[in-house]
């Protein structure tokens, strides 16, 4: 599906990413744990061409690069860490997903998917308020929302549950996974939550220092590894089929 | 309220504003500020030269300034943007004072009436490069991260100041009186000064940009959830950037040229309709327009009823009715 080989980018002199490579299944969702400043973000941004990194990333097969910005937007939804504030209402930021396909009107079939989002989203109720009358969760939801009607096969999320308080999170994370195993796309959410990794992964890719440090299941959520890359000593329980992460 | 009643009521003000203008169009042709019948139009030259093309002018003027402050405030982020508050108009002015003082491209025409431009082709020009040379700082500052929308306007009016200084000194310098007073006068902001043929210049000039812009609607809707959103979403952010600050310098050399600097308009009337109807470019464009066109129309016929037969220039008009709502609008924060 979607494929990173030796990606690379440096800020100045600092190596944000030094030689990234990972590859992910449809349907499948991958989070990117790693503290700040390990790249995660940045890979992301790579990821959804916002960045120009060195390296190759695949689609489909095909190098990312020969796709036309359009062509890229159908395929790959990204959610940034912080999106920008508008006026715009919430159907109108909505609809702005589907400009990729319609280039320079929208077409009723648009309107259609973006109607459906807004529903899957629970948000349907919210489509004329504009995107500053919002709260955070509301917000997050919009954003994701935008990202879905692009009818995107890979979904990029840059720390998605960051504002969000836990009866959201939960809600939110439920969500997501049952749109991305329905809609089989496959996702990469950049997280330092590492219980919601431990809960919600297919995969897990841990960075330190824009290298990869380990990557597999939640198996590599290991005290020795957490230890390596955040510095920090925790707990690792296993309790009911589930992995706790208890920092001692 | 679903999302097809927001868009009829968008469309019903649409049609209200339009009705609205077409209305002050007639009233001001007709009644301000003395009275004439439908066949003054054709035969009287007074009307037909003096007051008809002025109503134009005011139309367009007013139109041509609100989308470029709409698109301004998109593509620099900045609720505060217009030429007038970013010195674009005050570089057009330089540009368009240079023309005509060592160019001779205007000439004073009759007082009382300030100056005529004798080439409508030289004074653009010069005014576009001026609007240029503020567009290019205004882009260098834009780049710097971290400036804070008010600290960018704060450089558009020490711009403003510096070409307000260089139009001032090459006037200063000037051995010409008639050309000395003819920017003076200019530099007020009046809608009266122009011939048809000017404001046949103003009109196209609008029309054209206005189409180029609305065909853009979409990509500025996308420039409002950031860079980073928009470049995921197909756009190139800086070549929109770039391009609709070039048109909106264009729109405002073309202005400034032919009626002076008259502020406040290009700010004002995007905001009005952000507040009331949402930032969706497709009908903000459209409203604004008609908003911007609406309030120059009136302000310039209350600058030309109020004190009959003496007629207040409409640049004075904007800048009283403007300067509140500016500090207004800085009083309850750029972060809205």
């Amino acid at each position: 599906m979607i494929e990173a080989k030796e990606l690379r980018v440096s800020y100045g002199k600092r190596r944000a990413l030094d030689g990234v490579s990972f590859s992910l299944r449809e349907g499948e969702m991958l989070f990117v744990i790693g503290p700040n400043g390990s790249g995660k973000t940045t890979l992301l941004k790579s990821l959804a061409r916002v960045l120009r990194a060195e390296g190759a990333i695949y689609v489909d097969g095909k190098s990312a690069f020969e796709f036309s910005r359009d062509e890229y937007a159908k395929m790959v939804g990204y959610v940034p860490q912080r999106g920008e504030i508008s006026h715009l209402t919430v159907f109108d930021a909505v609809l702005l997903g589907r400009k990729p396909h319609f280039k320079w009107r929208a077409e009723k079939e648009d309107f259609r998917i973006v109607e459906k989002v807004l529903e899957i989203l629970n948000l349907n109720g919210l489509a004329t308020k504009k995107l500053n009358e919002l709260s955070g969760g509301e917000f997050q939801r919009v954003m994701i929302a935008r990202a879905l009607a692009q009818q995107p096969k890979i979904l990029l999320l840059d720390e998605p549950t960051n504002n969000l308080d836990i009866n959201n999170q939960v809600a939110f994370m439920k969500l997501l996974k049952r749109i991305i195993k329905k809609e089989k796309i496959s996702a990469i959410i950049t997280t330092h939550d590492l219980n919601i990794a431990s809960n919600y992964a297919d995969r897990i890719v841990m960075m330190k220092s824009g290298k990869i440090y380990a990557s597999g299941g939640i198996e590599i959520l290991t005290e020795e590894n957490i230890k390596a890359v955040y510095g920090v000593e925790v707990d690792v329980i296993k309790l009911n089929g589930k992995v706790i992460i208890l920092p001692k | 309220m679903n999302y097809e009643e927001f868009v009829r009521r968008k469309h019903l003000v649409g049609v209200t504003l339009l009705f609205l203008l077409v209305a002050s169009t007639i009233f001001s042709l007709f009644f301000v500020p003395t009275n004439i019948s439908l066949k003054d139009i054709f035969e009287n030259a007074a009307v037909k030269n003096v007051r008809l093309p002025r109503v134009i002018t005011a139309v367009f003027v007013g139109a041509s300034l609100a989308v470029s402050g709409a698109v301004m405030q998109c593509v620099l982020r900045n609720p505060l943007a217009s030429s007038f508050t970013l010195g674009i108009s005050q570089g057009a002015a330089f540009g368009a004072a240079f023309a005509i003082i060592y160019l001779g491209a205007g000439i004073l025409h009759r007082t009382g009436e300030g100056v005529t431009i004798s080439n409508p082709y030289i004074v653009p020009v010069f005014a576009f490069i001026g609007a240029l040379l503020s567009v290019k700082i205004v882009l260098i500052l834009s780049k710097i991260r971290d400036l804070s929308p008010e600290a960018m306007i704060l450089a558009g009016i020490a711009m403003a100041s510096f070409f307000q200084a260089s139009t001032m000194l090459i006037q200063y310098f000037s051995q010409n009186e008639v050309l000395i007073a003819s920017v003076v006068f200019w530099t007020f902001g009046d809608v009266g000064r122009t011939v048809w043929r000017e404001a046949a210049i103003i009109a196209l000039s609008f029309l054209a940009v206005f189409l180029i812009f609305l065909r853009r609607a979409w990509d500025y809707n996308a420039l409002l959830s950031g860079d980073e959103v928009a470049k995921t979403l197909g756009v190139d952010p800086k070549r929109v950037r770039v391009e609709g600050l070039l048109l909106s310098a264009f729109l405002t050399a073309i202005c400034v040229s032919f009626t002076g600097i008259i502020g406040f308009v290009g700010l004002i009337s995007p905001h009005v309709v952000r507040i009331f109807l949402g930032e969706d470019y497709r009908f903000l464009l459209p409203l604004s327009a008609v908003v911007g066109s609406l309030m120059l129309l009136l302000a310039d016929s209350f600058g030309r009823a109020i004190l009959f037969p003496v007629i207040i220039p409409v640049g004075i008009v904007t800048a009283f009715v403007g300067a509140p709502v500016f500090i207004y609008l800085l009083l309850r924060g750029v972060g809205r």
